[in-house]
């Protein structure tokens, strides 16, 4: 069953927070911390393993588990993966990792919740990035925000409760619009259908009509753009980031805010394709809005970290542009930015996280020399900070040069505007930079800070290695997210590689899980997958636009000749 | 068989309502003598066995009498059908828990033993018969048996002000009430002739009386006097005063089961006798749950007793519950079910948890009592968290069901703008909710708190605390169960 390698990672931390949690008595730190340690990068060994026999050139779901769990309302537990959520899980638990070894140090009090609370959290990001039912995708969706909240409302900083509530409070109420267009959804698909289900891939099939798809879209829009955060639902940000430890700092920029993004790819995208087009003048605008001014805020700030908060509401800005640019560069450029942000940004939290244990101060102006005192903090902080800057040679420029091709193409307008983003970015990096790593040493305080141990080394020198190994071969990342990509892109615009000649993928649908390598699909739902094919075979005959390209390619598919026996 | 006023299988029907009244009767005469000499947990035990045997009763008699197609006892009196089973399943459940609650309070209390149980037994047997009667006359009977049981009930601690304050507010507001719900019940009797709910429908039914003024005057007194009773905005004034006065456990048990008890009397009413009106009082319902949830809410927020905020998040519940009621249809119905019922475990669990703490010798009914309760038990802290998820709707719990549940349904039935005001006043609530989150895990412990346990206590809290989760990751035989009970209209 390759289903069961997909539950393991994503059950596993939770697993070890129920572990720690009844076994480990609280006065036991260092065995709790051990535990959580071992836990998170056996999780993070097991992800990796998720890439052997994963097929890089289909767009359906891997590794995939489905069973029936609430039939009277039609839930299913689903899960599966594709090119897209398998980098996801993979920055999860990579920079999941990272985090956990920030803390070892950092947090001295209340231990054992602490490593429960930031277990949980793994468990519910990972959950989220797996699940293909609407109703387990919103449990996840909420769950996480428990351990998040904690995280930052115990361990923060002296504003802690408010941003932790702020926190809370904004993101739930995106996430109850998102509720109530996921219902509206529902219903809908009842009525063209008679059936309740929730499988997202369903939805995929499903012609929503126009008017309906623009009110699900605002009710996702709210739902994922306060996740994000797009401006000007930002202003929770700032508050959580500056108030959080490290380690949920870096979770929270690296991870959670791809939620949003993913949201958008996931669900808004590909079930309201209409809409998308309809808002994406809209968002785009909203995009570099959030680009200039969160790059201008941030070089404003006299603290480190709100610097390092800004410039992600800046650099989401980024993420969010390329996906509405709705064509396959422009959205592929998203997906790397996503990836390339949890890099950078994770990093430039760690980097303030390292001085701030040491100093306890993150005023900007009360550091300078510390290059000289510092010498390898000061070369990895380099390395992450022309990551973020979009040097070319490092993760960031890939990202955002995609990006922008993507904005050029859609609108050259867009492209102009969001370029002040790259320059501005620069500035306020490299002045940061000059200001606390260059000049003099100031006062023996500042003399006597000792540099990176190999612990603190070691959260730091992979984030440098994968910048480096991103920016200079980013062809495998490219070639996973291709897939999904083309067959989002062929649903938002069909017709988009007519011209070109590429074969685009389909979407997965519930028709094509018994197509993947190696099925996971539970027998007994077997029958009501052959019910949902013929079904979506006369979607297809109803369809307007003939999908050309992919009929092509779905006999190879079908010919596939490792189909039949698993049944 | 004419001669007889009713037949064996009548009694069958009625077998958990006696069976309840033998346990009330033993309680109470037992208790009458020389109560000084006995253990009170005596009670306890039988109250709670006459409570298990009405439910096996109930499972082993009455719902094979439904399913062998009997709809009716007495004359029309009693409805046998899976609706009265569902709701009273929920209030002998809810009694049963509240009974386990109890014991120990009342010791420390150093109140009556046999008299407290006795009347909960009372309340019940009114509880059943308003979740249960088929005519307008016996929901009153059931109605007010429960309430005067439950009057006292409030005012159970003579020597507590607020509970005499809250017990009397309680009674002159609910009999002001019941005064205009028999009033209301009068006029629909003058203007349609019957009260048998399903004759009242039949003659409502070929709209002849559609534009009777009177008939109007009727409904809009019917729906003030529901409103009442569910504690729903602008009559729920009554509420805070009674849950906050009453005794801790008896709050829980009003709070879950005589609102139950409310709403299966309001369902009964409106969709089995008045369902011809329904485009007239779905209306009205729809405003008054919106300002009911909101109001709940936002007197909730600034709270700083516990139990005041707990009887205004109830108001709000009840606001939510309303939603389905107005939503209506098989699925609306099924969604204020399984509300309630998702309720009823999330509700006893959060009063119960109340129940631990002790502020210098006195029951802890302050926000600030909760300081550090994760420090001093892990478990008790970690159940009240699922609770409070749960009442506020986040997942994993059954709360977040319950509400999906209904919320669906008003979209459904395309009351979108209700949904939506439910849905904001969800997130809105987690705020007070999260408020006694932060007093339990990240404040510290304060020193003259401390923790009263006991057993029957600790037992509630778990069978909430698993019911609560299992709700939602095993919902399915639940939601049949409200989805069956609703076929009975």
């Amino acid at each position: 069953m390759s289903g069961t390698l997909l539950q393991l990672v994503v059950f596993l931390p939770a697993l070890g927070a129920i572990a720690i949690a009844l076994l480990l008595s609280k006065e036991r730190e260092n065995e709790i911390r051990w535990v959580a340690h071992i836990v998170v990068f056996v999780d993070m060994v097991l992800s990796l393993f998720l890439l052997r026999g994963f097929d890089f050139t289909s767009a359906e779901l891997q590794h995939v588990t489905r069973a029936s769990w609430i039939p009277t309302i039609g839930v299913e537990y689903f899960m599966g993966i594709d090119g897209i959520s398998l980098l996801l899980i993979i920055l999860t638990t990579v920079l999941g990792a990272i985090a956990f070894m920030s803390s070892w140090t950092y947090i001295t009090t209340r231990i054992k919740e602490y490593y429960v609370f930031l277990l949980l959290l793994q468990t519910g990001m990972l959950g989220v990035f797996v699940s293909f039912d609407f109703f387990l995708f919103y449990i996840f969706w909420e769950v996480m925000l428990v351990p998040m909240y904690f995280l930052i409302g115990i361990w923060g900083g002296k504003n802690r409760m408010y941003a932790a509530i702020k926190f809370f409070l904004y993101t739930l109420f995106g996430s109850v619009l998102m509720l109530l267009a996921i219902l509206a959804l529902y219903f809908h698909m009842h009525a063209v259908t008679g059936t309740w289900t929730l499988n997202i891939l369903e939805y995929y099939q499903l012609d929503v009509p126009a008017n309906l798809q623009w009110w699900v879209f605002l009710g996702f829009f709210f739902g994922f753009a306060i996740k994000v955060p797009m401006w000007p639902f930002h202003t929770w940000l700032p508050d959580a980031h500056v108030q959080a430890p490290t380690a949920a700092s870096v979770i929270l920029a690296a991870v959670l805010l791809k939620m949003g993004a993913y949201g958008f790819i996931r669900l808004s995208l590909p079930v309201l394709p209409d809409a998308s087009i309809d808002f994406a003048p809209l968002i785009a605008v909203l995009s570099i809005i959030a680009i200039i001014y969160g790059a201008l805020v941030a070089m404003m700030q006299k603290d480190w970290k709100s610097l390092v908060a800004y410039s992600s509401v800046s650099h989401m800005g980024f993420i969010t542009l390329g996906i509405f640019a709705l064509n396959p560069v422009g959205l592929q450029g998203g997906l790397i930015q996503m990836l390339s942000h949890g890099i950078s940004t994770g990093g430039l939290f760690l980097v303030v996280g390292l001085i701030y244990e040491r100093t306890h101060t993150r005023e900007i102006a009360a550091f300078s020399g510390l290059g000289k005192v510092m010498p390898v903090y000061a070369t990895l902080f380099a390395i992450i900070m022309l990551s973020s800057m979009g040097l070319p040679g490092l993760n960031g420029f890939i990202g955002e040069f995609l990006i922008l091709v993507g904005a050029f193409e859609a609108n050259p307008v867009w492209a102009y505007w969001a370029v002040w983003g790259v320059v501005l970015a620069a500035a306020y990096l490299l002045w940061l930079f000059q200001r606390v790593m260059l000049g003099e040493v100031k006062d023996d305080k500042i003399a006597g800070l000792k540099d990176l141990n190999l612990r603190e080394t070691m959260t730091l020198a992979p984030l440098c290695v994968l910048a480096i190994w991103m920016g200079l071969y980013p062809k495998p990342i490219l070639e996973t997210l291709e897939p999904p990509v083309n067959a989002i892109i062929e649903r938002v615009q069909p017709g988009y590689f007519a011209e070109s000649g590429i074969s685009t993928p389909r979407l997965p649908s519930v028709a094509g899980l018994s197509r993947t390598a190696e099925p996971g699909v539970d027998a007994d739902l077997l029958v009501a997958d052959e019910l949902t094919e013929q079904r979506s075979n006369t979607d297809t005959a109803n369809d307007p636009v003939p999908l050309t390209t992919s009929e092509q390619n779905e006999p190879t598919a079908d010919a596939d000749p490792s189909t039949g026996g698993d049944h | 068989m004419d001669s007889m006023p009713f037949s064996s299988s009548d009694l069958v029907a009625l077998s958990p309502e006696i069976i309840l009244t033998i346990g009330a009767m033993v309680v109470l005469l037992w208790g009458s003598f020389d109560s000084a000499r006995q253990k009170p947990g005596n009670f306890a035990y039988i109250s709670l066995a006459s409570v298990l045997s009405a439910a096996a009763a109930l499972w082993l008699w009455v719902s094979p009498l439904a399913a062998s197609g009997v709809t009716t006892a007495f004359s029309n009196q009693l409805a046998v059908d899976g609706f009265g089973t569902f709701f009273s399943a929920i209030f002998l459940l809810t009694a049963a828990l509240a009974i386990l609650a109890s014991t120990r309070f009342l010791d420390d209390a150093k109140a009556h033993h046999p008299e407290y149980y006795f009347l909960m037994l009372t309340a019940l047997i009114g509880m059943l018969i308003m979740a249960r009667g088929a005519d307008l006359i016996s929901l009153f009977v059931g109605l007010e048996l429960q309430a005067l049981s439950v009057y006292v009930m409030v005012g159970y601690l003579k020597g507590d002000r607020r509970s005499a304050e809250g017990g009397l507010k309680y009674f002159i507001l609910g009999g002001l009430s019941s005064g205009i719900f028999i009033y209301a019940l009068s006029l629909l009797y003058a203007v349609t002739g019957v009260t048998a709910l399903d004759a009242l429908a039949a003659t409502l039914g070929d709209g002849a009386l559609a534009a009777n003024p009177i008939l109007m005057i009727a409904l809009l007194l019917l729906l003030v006097a529901l409103a009442f009773k569910v504690a729903a905005v602008p009559f729920h004034l009554w509420a805070p005063d009674a849950y906050s006065g009453a005794p801790t456990p008896v709050a829980l048990f009003i709070s879950v089961a005589s609102k139950g008890a409310a709403f299966a009397m309001m369902l009964r009413i409106l969709y089995s006798g008045l369902g011809p009106l329904a485009p007239s009082w779905a209306a009205v319902l729809a405003v008054i749950s919106a300002i009911t949830m909101t109001f709940g809410n936002v007197a909730a927020l600034s709270q700083t007793n516990i139990k005041r905020m707990l009887a205004y998040s109830s108001i709000a519940h009840a606001g939510y519950a309303l939603i389905g009621v107005v939503a209506g249809g098989e699925t609306g119905l099924a969604a204020t079910l399984f509300y309630l019922f998702a309720y009823t475990f999330m509700n006893v669990g959060a009063w119960g948890t109340i129940m631990l703490l002790r502020r210098d010798g006195l029951a802890g009914d302050q926000i600030d009592d909760f300081a550090g309760l994760g420090q001093r038990s892990y478990w008790a802290a970690g159940a009240m968290l699922l609770f409070l998820l749960s009442l506020g709707g986040i997942p994993p719990t059954i709360g977040f069901l319950g509400k999906w549940y209904l919320f669906g349904a008003a979209i459904g039935a395309g009351w979108v703008w209700l949904a939506l005001i439910g849905a904001l006043n969800a997130a809105a609530s987690l705020y007070y909710y999260l408020r006694i989150v932060v007093a339990m895990l990240i404040r510290e412990p304060e020193d003259n708190v401390t923790l009263v346990n006991s057993t029957p206590l600790n037992l509630t809290l778990a069978i909430s605390a698993v019911m609560t989760v299992l709700g939602l990751l095993w919902a399915t035989p639940f939601l049949e169960w409200a989805q069956r009970a609703t076929l009975s209209f």
